[in-house]
This record gives C-alpha cells, sequence and structure tokens, in this order.
C-alpha cells in the first residue's frame, strides 16, 4: 500500500479505520504502542526506509533531554550544597553553558538533518553559480538526497522539546515510547500543525477509551476538509496551473495573472485547511486534540493579523523560538533601551524587531522550500510587516486628520481586502516556478493590468466550464458561511448536533454526496499531491 | 505597582491598566510593546525576564504582570 | 446497573451509527444508478477537443491526440495550406493516456479518417489510481466514476455540448511568445529504457488494437522538446510501436531537416514550441505525412471549400508573430 495524501481511500477507507479498530481492541495499557505501531506503519508507507532519519531524531531528542534533565539535578544538589552567593553564581553559570551546549547540539542534529537533505541541493547549485559567475574555474559536484515527507514539520517539534526542556517549560520524559508518539503520531507527520509536547504528548499517551461523540465529530471535520480539497481545491487546481504554465505562451494578461494569483491563494487555503481538518477530525477520533492551525486567515486586517490567523503552529513556532530569543536577547535588549531613549517610544523597539523579523522571514520562507522565489516570499512579507511598523505613526495621524474611524465596517472591510490581495501577491511569488517567473509574472500583472480577460470569455476556455464555476461559487459560500460561524465564536458542529434528526442526517448525508458527486477527480482531472507535504 | 503603571502608561498610553486583564488577548500590546515592556521592567526592577516567562498568562493583566516581577525577584 | 445502562447506550449509538453508514450507501447506490451513463449522452469534457465532433462525418483524414505539445507542434490549417489534407487536434492540456482513448472512441465514431497519430508526452503521464482494490469499488458505487454527469444532466445547456461549434483553429492553440531556449544536443543514443507505466502502455495498446479493429492506422509522434523528451523515452516508445505494430516517428530526431532553432521557436525555453516551430514541424510532418500515407491533395475539392475560407482568418490570426 503507498498512501500519498489524507484524502485519499487508502488513508480514509482503509488505513484509518484500522488504526481505529487496533486501537479498540488492545487492552488500555497497549493502546499508546498500537498508535505508535501504527505511525510508524504510515511512515513506513510514505517514506520507506527514510523512517530511519525519523529514528534518529527521535533518539537524539530523547537522549539529550535526559542529558539535560541530569546537569540540572546535578547543579540543583550543588546549589544546596554552596555556601555563599558568589558560589552559586559560578555553579549556576556553569551548568548553564553545560546545557546550552546540550541544547546547541540537539538543534545542530535535528536542523543540520534537514539541512543538509533538504538544501544542499540549493547551497551547492548556487556556490556553482558564484564560481561561474566570478569566472572561477571550479565547480562541487551537487548532492542529491531523498529527504522523509514531514521532515520539516517533525524537525522542528524536535527543536521545540529541546528548547522547553532546556527552559523548565517540560520535564524530560523519561519515556521513550511517549517521545516517539509526540514526533511520530500518523495525522500529523506529514503536513503539521507543529505540536508542542505540552499539547499532545500526554493525550497520546493516556489511552483514553474511543467515545461516540469524538468519532462521529471527527469524521464530521474529516467530511468538511474532504470537501474542502476535492471540490474547491482540486478544480480551481485546473485553471491554476493552466494559468501558471501558460501565461506566457499564450500571453495572457495582467488580468488573468491576478486571477491566478487570487485562485491560487484560494486553492493553497482550501488544499491546506483541508488537509488540516482531516488531521484535526483523525485526532478527535482518538481522543488527541490537536492544536488549530487555521482562523479563519481571509478576516485579518493586516499581515502581521493574517499570521497569526494562517499555518498559525508555524507562526508560533518562529515566535516563541525565533522571534523572542533574538529580541529578548541581551544586546538586542540593550538596543531597545537606548533606543527608546533616542527614538522615542514607537521607534524605540523597531531596530530589535526588524532584525528579529528579518530572521524570522529568511526563515519562514526557506522553510517553505529551497528556492530563490521562497526566500523572495519570505522577503516580501518582512517588507510589508516592517512597513506596516514603520509607517504606523504616519498613517495613525493621516487617520485622524480624514476622520477615519478604523473599527467602522467601511474600513475594516477595505482592510480586509487589502490584506487579501497582499497575501495573494505573496502567493504569486510562492507558487511561480522560480524567481525569475515569479518577476515576470509581477511585472505583467503591473504593466498589462486589464479586466478584459475576466469578461470576454477566455476565463471559460483555461479548463473549467459554466458548471465548474458555478459549483465553485456554491461551495465557496458554504466554506464562506461556516467562517463567519465560527468567527462570531460559535461551532457549527455544535449547531448542528442539536438539531432534530431528520435535519442533521440529512446535512451529513449531502456533505458527502456532494464531495463524491461534484469532487474534481477521476477522468480529466489532474490529482494534486498534497502541497504541504513536501516542504 | 506604581511604577509598573507607569511603564505600561509610556508604552502604550490608552489602556486602562488597573482594570483591563485582556492586554494580550485584546491585542492592546503587541509584539513591540511586549519587546519595550520587557527591556524597561528588566531596568527598573534590576532582574531578567527569561522567554518562557513571555506568555499571555503574565502579560494579560498589570496584576499578572507585577505578580511575575516579584516572582523574578525573589528567585535571584 | 450502571454498566447495564451504559452497554444499552452503546448499542442504541451503534446502531444508529449503522443506519446512518447504511442509509449513507443506499444514496451512493441510487446515485449510481441514476448517474449511470445514457449510450447518447457520453461527451467530452473538454472545449477544444469537442471541436471534432461538430466536423462533418468521415470529412477528416488524420486526427491527431495528446497534450499540450500536441496542440502547440501540430496545426491543421498550416498542412491543410501546404498539403491540402484534413486533420484535427484532439487535444487537451495534460491529457491522460485514459482520456485520449476515450476520445479516439468518441471521434472515431463519426469519422473515419486513414490514420491517427498519438503525440508520445501523453504515454508518460501518469495516472491517479491503478489499484484493483479501488477499481472494484468504483465498479459497484460507479458514481465515484460518472460523477460528473452531473454537468451533463443539469439543467444549464452549454454550447459546446451542443457540438455545432467549431473550432476555426481545427485544435491547434497558438502561441506566438517566444522565449530563448538554448541549442544543444538532447537526444544522446543510449540502449538505456525510461519505462512507460504499465497501464499507460496497456491503455496505447487498446487504442492501436480497436483503431487497427476499424481499419484505421496509428502512428506515434514525439515533438520536437528538450524538457520533456530523451533518448530513454525515445527507446520505450520504439519499442512499444514495435509490439503494438504501430509506426513510430519521433521528429527529436530529425532535428537537421526540421531546423528548430531553441534560441527562437519555443514559446517557454525548450518545452512548448511557438508559432514559428509550429510552422517548421508541419512542414517536415504534413510533407512526411502526405508522402507514406499517401494522403489526397483535396484543395480542389468543393466539398472543402470551407478549408480554404479558413486560410484567410487563420493568416489574420497568427500574423502577429514577432
Amino acid at each position: 500500500m503507498k498512501i500519498t495524501s489524507y484524502i485519499s481511500v487508502a488513508f480514509l477507507a482503509i488505513f484509518l479505520p484500522a488504526a481505529l479498530l487496533l486501537y479498540t481492541i488492545v487492552p488500555k495499557k497497549a493502546r499508546p504502542f498500537a498508535i505508535l505501531v501504527a505511525s510508524f506503519a504510515f511512515f513506513w508507507f510514505i517514506s520507506e526506509f527514510l523512517i530511519l532519519y525519523l529514528i534518529a531524531s527521535i533518539l537524539s531528542i530523547y537522549l539529550l533531554a535526559l542529558l539535560l534533565e541530569r546537569l540540572k539535578s546535578k547543579r540543583d544538589s550543588a546549589l544546596q550544597a554552596a555556601a555563599s552567593r558568589e558560589e552559586k553564581k559560578q555553579i549556576k553559570k556553569q551548568s548553564q553553558s553545560k546545557q546550552l551546549a546540550v541544547v546547541i547540539a540537539g538543534v545542530v542534529i535535528n536542523i543540520g538533518m534537514l539541512a543538509v537533505l533538504k538544501y544542499s541541493p540549493f547551497l551547492f547549485t548556487n556556490i556553482n553559480l558564484f564560481f561561474r559567475l566570478t569566472h572561477m574555474d571550479a565547480a562541487v559536484e551537487v548532492p542529491q538526497f531523498l529527504a522523509p515527507i514531514g521532515i520539516s514539520f517533525y524537525s522542528l517539534q524536535a527543536v521545540s522539546y529541546i528548547h522547553d526542556v532546556y527552559k523548565d517549560k517540560i520535564k524530560a520524559d523519561k519515556n521513550i515510547a511517549r517521545v516517539a508518539l509526540f514526533m511520530s503520531f500518523f495525522p500529523i507527520i506529514m503536513e503539521g500543525p507543529i505540536c508542542r509536547y505540552a499539547d499532545t504528548a500526554y493525550d497520546l499517551y493516556a489511552g483514553k477509551r474511543l467515545q461516540f461523540k469524538n468519532l462521529t465529530f471527527g469524521a464530521q471535520r474529516i467530511a468538511f476538509g474532504a470537501f474542502k480539497k476535492m471540490v474547491i481545491a482540486d478544480r480551481l487546481n485546473i485553471i491554476v496551473t493552466t494559468i501558471f504554465k501558460d501565461y506566457e505562451a499564450f500571453d495572457y494578461d495582467g488580468g488573468l495573472i491576478a486571477l491566478g494569483a487570487i485562485l491560487y491563494t484560494l486553492e493553497l487555503y482550501m488544499e491546506f485547511s483541508g488537509t488540516i481538518d482531516v488531521v484535526i477530525g483523525s485526532g478527535e477520533m482518538f481522543g488527541v486534540r490537536i492544536p488549530e492551525n487555521f482562523r479563519q486567515p481571509f478576516f485579518s486586517r493586516s499581515i502581521s493579523e493574517f499570521w497569526q490567523r494562517w499555518h498559525i503552529t508555524l507562526g508560533t513556532w518562529f515566535r516563541d523560538y525565533i522571534f523572542y530569543p533574538v529580541t529578548m536577547s541581551k544586546p538586542m535588549k540593550k538596543m531597545t533601551k537606548s533606543c527608546r531613549k533616542k527614538l522615542g517610544r514607537h521607534y524605540g523597539p523597531l531596530p530589535a524587531s526588524i532584525i528579529a523579523f528579518f530572521c524570522v522571514w529568511l526563515c519562514n520562507g526557506l522553510w517553505h522550500g529551497a528556492g530563490w522565489e521562497y526566500i523572495f516570499f519570505g522577503m516580501y512579507h518582512f517588507a510589508l510587516i516592517s512597513l506596516g511598523s514603520l509607517i504606523l505613526p504616519l498613517t495613525n495621524s493621516l487617520f485622524e486628520k480624514w476622520h477615519i474611524d478604523r473599527n467602522k465596517l467601511p474600513y475594516k472591510i477595505f482592510a480586509i481586502i487589502r490584506t487579501a490581495l497582499l497575501v495573494c501577491i505573496g502567493e504569486l511569488i510562492f507558487n511561480a516556478r522560480g524567481l525569475k517567473d515569479a518577476l515576470k509574472m509581477l511585472k505583467v500583472l503591473f504593466t498589462k493590468f486589464t479586466f478584459k480577460s475576466w469578461v470576454d470569455g477566455s476565463v471559460l476556455s483555461l479548463g473549467l466550464d459554466i458548471h465548474d464555476v458555478i459549483i465553485l461559487i456554491l461551495a465557496v459560500a458554504v466554506v464562506f458561511a461556516v467562517g463567519i460561524i465560527k468567527e462570531k465564536g460559535k461551532s457549527p458542529r455544535e449547531l448542528i448536533a442539536q438539531k432534530p434528526i431528520f435535519v442533521r442526517w440529512p446535512i451529513y448525508i449531502a456533505l458527502v454526496v456532494a464531495t463524491v458527486v461534484f469532487g474534481a477527480y477521476g477522468a480529466g482531472y489532474i490529482p494534486i499531491d498534497p502541497i504541504y507535504a513536501n516542504f | 505597582m506604581d511604577r509598573l503603571i507607569e511603564i505600561l502608561e509610556d508604552i502604550q498610553p490608552d489602556a486602562d491598566y488597573e482594570t483591563c486583564t485582556t492586554l494580550i488577548d485584546d491585542h492592546i500590546l503587541g509584539s513591540l510593546q511586549i519587546i519595550s515592556l520587557v527591556a524597561e521592567i528588566e531596568d527598573e526592577f534590576d532582574i531578567t525576564i527569561p522567554t518562557v516567562e513571555i506568555k499571555p498568562e503574565n502579560f494579560n493583566s498589570a496584576k499578572a504582570l507585577m505578580a511575575m516581577i516579584e516572582r523574578l525577584e525573589d528567585e535571584d | 446497573m450502571d454498566k447495564k445502562e451504559r452497554r444499552k447506550t452503546v448499542a442504541r449509538k451503534l446502531i444508529g451509527a449503522a443506519i446512518f453508514i447504511l442509509l449513507l450507501l443506499l444514496v451512493l447506490l441510487l446515485l449510481s444508478h441514476w448517474f449511470y451513463p445514457q449510450q447518447e449522452d457520453l461527451t467530452m469534457q473538454d472545449v477544444k477537443p469537442n471541436g471534432v465532433l461538430a466536423e462533418p462525418d468521415n470529412s477528416l483524414d488524420v486526427i491527431l491526440y495528446g497534450d499540450s505539445e500536441a496542440y502547440t507542434a501540430f496545426s491543421p490549417v498550416q498542412m491543410w495550406k501546404e498539403q491540402g489534407f484534413p486533420s484535427f487536434v484532439c487535444a487537451s492540456s495534460s491529457q491522460y493516456i485514459s482520456l485520449t482513448e476515450s476520445f479516439v472512441h468518441q471521434s472515431l465514431e463519426h469519422q473515419k479518417p486513414k490514420l491517427i497519430i498519438l503525440e508520445t508526452n501523453a504515454f508518460y503521464r501518469k495516472m491517479h489510481s491503478d489499484n484493483a482494490f479501488i477499481t472494484r469499488i468504483e465498479n459497484m458505487f460507479s458514481i465515484l466514476q460518472f460523477h460528473n454527469r452531473w454537468k451533463v444532466m443539469s439543467p444549464i445547456k452549454v454550447k459546446q455540448t451542443a457540438y455545432t461549434w467549431k473550432d476555426d483553429m481545427k485544435g491547434y492553440k497558438y502561441a506566438k511568445m517566444t522565449t530563448k531556449g538554448r541549442n544543444f544536443e538532447y537526444m544522446i543514443p543510449t540502449k538505456e529504457i525510461q519505462p512507460i507505466p504499465e497501464i499507460n502502455a496497456q491503455y496505447v495498446e487498446n487504442i492501436v488494437k480497436y483503431c487497427n479493429e476499424k481499419g484505421v492506422k496509428v502512428l506515434f509522434v514525439s515533438t520536437p522538446s528538450y524538457k520533456n523528451w530523451k533518448y530513454e523515452k525515445h527507446n520505450a516508445v520504439a519499442a512499444l510501436a514495435k509490439k503494438t505494430g504501430a509506426a513510430y516517428l519521433d521528429l527529436n530526431l530529425h532535428a537537421d531537416e526540421i531546423q528548430i532553432d531553441w534560441q527562437t521557436d519555443t514559446a517557454d525555453a525548450g518545452d512548448h514550441l511557438n508559432f514559428r516551430g509550429t510552422k517548421k514541424v508541419c512542414a517536415f510532418l504534413g510533407e512526411y505525412l502526405a508522402d507514406t500515407y499517401q494522403l489526397e491533395d483535396k484543395r480542389n475539392d468543393p466539398a472543402y471549400s470551407d478549408w480554404n475560407n479558413l486560410i484567410p482568418k487563420y493568416e489574420m490570426l497568427t500574423s502577429e508573430d514577432k
């Protein structure tokens, strides 16, 4: 069996039910091991021998965390024995540097594996390019590695585990099975969310009994995720691929490029958040609460808010393990203090945070892929966010002058649309075939923009007919309605569950039937690979 | 406590720090303000705030902030 | 007592779930029945290749199938202008070989060409599920297979499905842009083979067999493209041609005669040809087909006056050539 996506017959109709069955027929004590076996089997199906990299990661963080724990208890007993304050300080300092060395070892091992497997071809290609450009007669061989699927996700989890143990957020776990479960739980291994030890590890190991409500709610969430991906994302993929592939050969105008960017952003959202729905739903079935990864991102009013609502777990990872460590490092704090004196309240913290933003967005870009277009994508968001902070006092005073109230509805709508359009431009860069293509498309977008192609029917020559367009509009409206309910703080599933059976059941059945009938699969449709699994 | 409120007001003037308990949740303090705040508090109270302490629970109200500061003062 | 109560609720919930699942399956089975296609309304789902259905019955001598490589390289009007045989390109973007098969079946219902041409790039396009188990489920719940018929069954009628929509370009898609590629020797002779996915090869064999039964010859053609083609693929297609008895013409090996200049003749640096490349390919291929298959010159045949009338429009549409 080969599983390539969570939204597939192989996973939903075979693997997941089998895993649930195994989980419930074994004795309570063995349940965590049932998930572990299922998870390792799953990883084998998607990556075969590359599972060894995952095992190496698990072993490394398990052992290093225990080592950290040992250093800590040694320090504590030494502290108790110590007499003077001076001596205590000395002990603390020594232990600190040893612990730091362990943490660095953990980061180097885990990020190192990720870097070598995923980024060395990019690095070496660019070294060769450098040689060529400087007319140096040298070349290095570009290595090619096979990286296990999901490495970008579990490597970050590994780093967070080591870091959290070091910072006393959590205790090092003596139980290797729990560490292994945290790293390899099969619903999250391919596309995240990026979990923290404190979030999932204990739930996973608790071996709770399967609950009827968890099973049905999980199944509903899975069905909704499949609907988003199959009806919307897979259908959009047809037109998006055509535009991004053919824009040059067939000389599309800026209007079509803009349409491509908007539809790609929508496709990516439906694809990724739909998959995450399946992931969270699968976890829910086992009684494991997986953190949310999306919170209606297209209701955001600024780019920084967008990143707090889109791929949330990646954003918080960068915040906790890059942004704060950078801004809160000693030299940066010093800089912030003195800058506040010189630059004032608003600009004081900016230098430190702009440096930190730069690190975050460089990493964010690179995390998404080894290529200049991804770095450009990161820098684009870095520029938007920094610029937003820099001109804030200016916009504030302008708004005051013009009597614009930011909390009024018209402004809110304006801000939401503006943010969405800026995001779409970012995703255009993201989906282009390379930096050169990205720049070319942007050039067409801004120099040859007309709405001609939107109205003269050429949209319908790109692979979707009028039926597809109608279905797309209806399906997006459904997802939008669900988003509004959630935005109001209500749970659509709870709302439906309160309805009588002759309302409730037809809704569930309609959801499944709509996915089966209107899903863009089969002859004529190109199945898309999970976009995020390759990061 | 007064010293803390003073710092807070210097960083972000329009908020009622005596009563508000949702400084983070309601985005009254963003990451920029937190950076300033940490730098100022460390200087004023002569403590170091480790990054693990930077979590919503500690920053949502002046009271919680004060509790954290006192805890860190004791530890030193 | 407590335990007994709980068992009872669990049992009730399980029965409820079972009824729900049965109900769902029942709905799907009913839909499967409803969606099962009637003979007369099998349609092609893509707009461009649908144009072939509007051509007069038995009017075409050559029909070409394939993906974007085919509709950028082959221009029927161009070949008509030079050689005078009527043809049509029944190609769609990223065409799967399974789709090619159904196009072949549908177009041969109304046409009796001398030969059909399969562009070989599509031979390598991997299809999604070739899993026997999944196929069996699909057969039972044929809704999974025929779900797309909701378009045909919908009350909204699209012009194209009425088969009156004629394509003046005869399936060719005009690419005028030039993105410079580079000239280099990419067909390096080797004995290595890049295997065609087995299920695809099976489809190709079925197509050839079907055509042979209908008395239609089959020719595989590989269009020039250094991004898509190499000698390993040539070897595999040549082997398949030998096995099935189809003829094979690899245009990548006729670089000297066709004279493709990758600096000027490609729309996107070695992937697709632009119009300049198309003209060169059509000059060569048109002559080759006319000679090899003794295609009659019908330019003076009054039944084909429509074709001659297309030429001015065609020349206008392609005149922006940079």
